[in-house]
């Protein structure tokens, strides 16, 4: 579980301001004790409305303090007034995310989008009546990483070469923001207490949630940030235009992010990054990453787990990815 | 006594008259000027979406900073209403203000059509619809635009000289 607890939440609320009246009145009525620990949202056409609270999912009608009656169902035109409004009334400036099937929007919300899927010339060009959204509440927890920074840098302030791994919906993204904004800002009692320049590429404005350029999110004083520019190109780009001590970016996984890594490495600056994955035995499924361990690229391997909530450590490997090291 | 007073009503039978002359003869001309902004208006939304990459709420506040027209109040109160804490739909928004500003604007039934017609596709859709969408809202505005030409210069001088002249009448009927 995250080192820190919410004391009120505003990333909820505000994510409430792209919802029709009749839909916000009642997400709205959720008691503040559940409201904190919202994670997503999920709207299915003909369905009520599902809400994801401390990785548990349940209907909106089933939880206790809730104002919303069973029969109460998504229509389609509810699902097209979110998506219009977290565009800000400006689809078109959101179309190539949508043809990739999800949205990041101010406060770096993630909906992700499905519907029937409209193809030209063997590409996806749109999605089309759309049937379903998750819309994913995205917090920051200053300090998340704090537990961790003692496996990331060690006692002289050599900043290891680290992959973060977890599945979906335990912290991972935040983890990584955390860990950007202790590097880039230092911590004390620590190695680094006044920080290096970080070179953030936040191919999914998801870490920094940039809005015109500007980082809504915590992610330190010296930390330059590439928005919603693919990872290949962001971190070929970072190491050569803003000379970073580190490199962080998220969900790794193919060949070319293999050899955008080695990039970096050749240049002398260091890597942390996460990848989508249960254990470390996962990440042998992955080309890029599994040649990666075999080259010993990466000297830590932080595996994340849901089990007592967001962002709980379950394990840490050194380079080999077969010695755990002691909690 | 009785003379003054029915100079002073024929002085005001006659201004009135012709004020109402000018008044009609203007909205003549401003008809042209409320489609050019439209079509103005239209040009800006497909240059900032497709060139410049603007959000739809971007492209009507830098589009209403430019006019001199109604579209002007119109596009200005769109523009508070999307900025509001709770936004809505534009197409909500851009109906609703339509009512509250069509009196004030010299456009016809047919061309407010048109311009309700613009809040129905504006930003709610893909780019290469958007394009398709505002060509041909402008192929229908140059229809409007040739006909609020004619009718400008076919009626506004009529107008005005219809003012002036009923003005005339009225005053020497009653002497």
């Amino acid at each position: 579980m995250f080192a820190t607890e919410l004391k009120q939440d505003k990333a909820y609320s505000s994510t409430l301001r792209i919802f029709p009246e009749r839909l916000r009145i009642k997400l709205e009525a959720l008691p503040e004790s559940h409201r904190i620990h919202v994670n997503e949202i999920r709207l299915r056409v003909g369905s009520p409305v599902m809400v994801c609270i401390k990785g548990e999912y349940q209907y909106l009608c089933d939880i206790p303090g809730s104002v919303t009656e069973p029969s109460y169902i998504i229509t389609q035109q509810d699902l097209r007034y979110i998506l219009e409004l977290a565009t800000g009334n400006s689809v078109f400036m959101h179309q190539e995310d949508i043809k990739k099937g999800f949205i990041t929007i101010r406060g770096g919300v993630r909906i992700g989008i499905c519907g029937r899927v409209v193809m030209k010339n063997s590409e996806i060009s749109n999605i089309h009546e759309i049937s379903s959204l998750n819309i994913r509440i995205s917090r920051e927890y200053p300090g998340c990483a704090l537990p961790l920074m003692k496996y990331i840098v060690d006692a002289d302030g050599n900043i290891a070469n680290t992959l973060v791994i977890s599945p979906p919906m335990c912290g991972k993204t935040t983890i990584l923001r955390d860990i950007c904004r202790l590097l880039s800002d230092g911590y004390t009692p620590g190695p680094i207490p006044k920080g290096i320049n970080v070179g953030l590429v936040d191919e999914r404005s998801e870490i920094a949630s940039c809005v015109n350029g500007v980082p809504q999110r915590d992610v330190g004083k010296k930390t330059d940030v590439y928005d919603d520019c693919p990872k290949v190109l962001g971190m070929n780009m970072i190491i050569r235009c803003m000379s970073p001590s580190v490199v962080i970016t998220d969900e790794m996984g193919n060949e070319e992010d293999e050899k955008a890594v080695m990039n970096v490495l050749n240049a002398g600056v260091k890597i942390i990054t996460s990848s989508h994955g249960y254990s470390i035995t996962d990440m042998n499924c992955k080309p890029g990453i599994e040649k990666l361990i075999k080259r010993k690229v990466f000297t830590r391997y932080i595996v994340l787990c849901n089990r007592n909530g967001p962002g709980t450590l379950k394990e840490v490997f050194d380079q080999t990815a077969v010695n755990r090291l002691r909690l | 006594m009785i003379a003054f007073f029915k100079a002073i009503g024929i002085a005001m039978i006659f201004t009135g008259s012709t004020l109402m002359g000018i008044v009609i003869s203007s909205s003549y001309t401003k008809r042209v000027r409320e489609l050019l902004d439209i079509k103005s208006f239209l040009t800006m939304c497909e240059t900032s979406m497709n060139d410049i990459g603007m959000h739809t709420y971007e492209i009507l506040q830098q589009s209403q900073s430019y006019m001199k027209t109604g579209l002007k109040d119109f596009l200005e109160s769109v523009c508070t209403r999307l900025n509001s804490d709770y936004p809505e739909l534009l197409a909500t928004i851009w109906a609703e203000q339509i009512k509250v500003h069509q009196l004030k604007m010299s456009l016809t039934e047919q061309d407010l059509n048109v311009l309700s017609d613009i809040g129905t596709f504006l930003g709610s859709t893909g780019m290469e619809n958007q394009k398709k969408q505002i060509q041909r809202i402008s192929s229908m505005i140059d229809k409007h635009m040739e006909d609020a030409i004619s009718l400008k210069n076919k009626n506004r001088k009529i107008a005005l000289n219809m003012g002036v002249l009923g003005g005339l009448i009225i005053v020497l009927i009653l002497l």
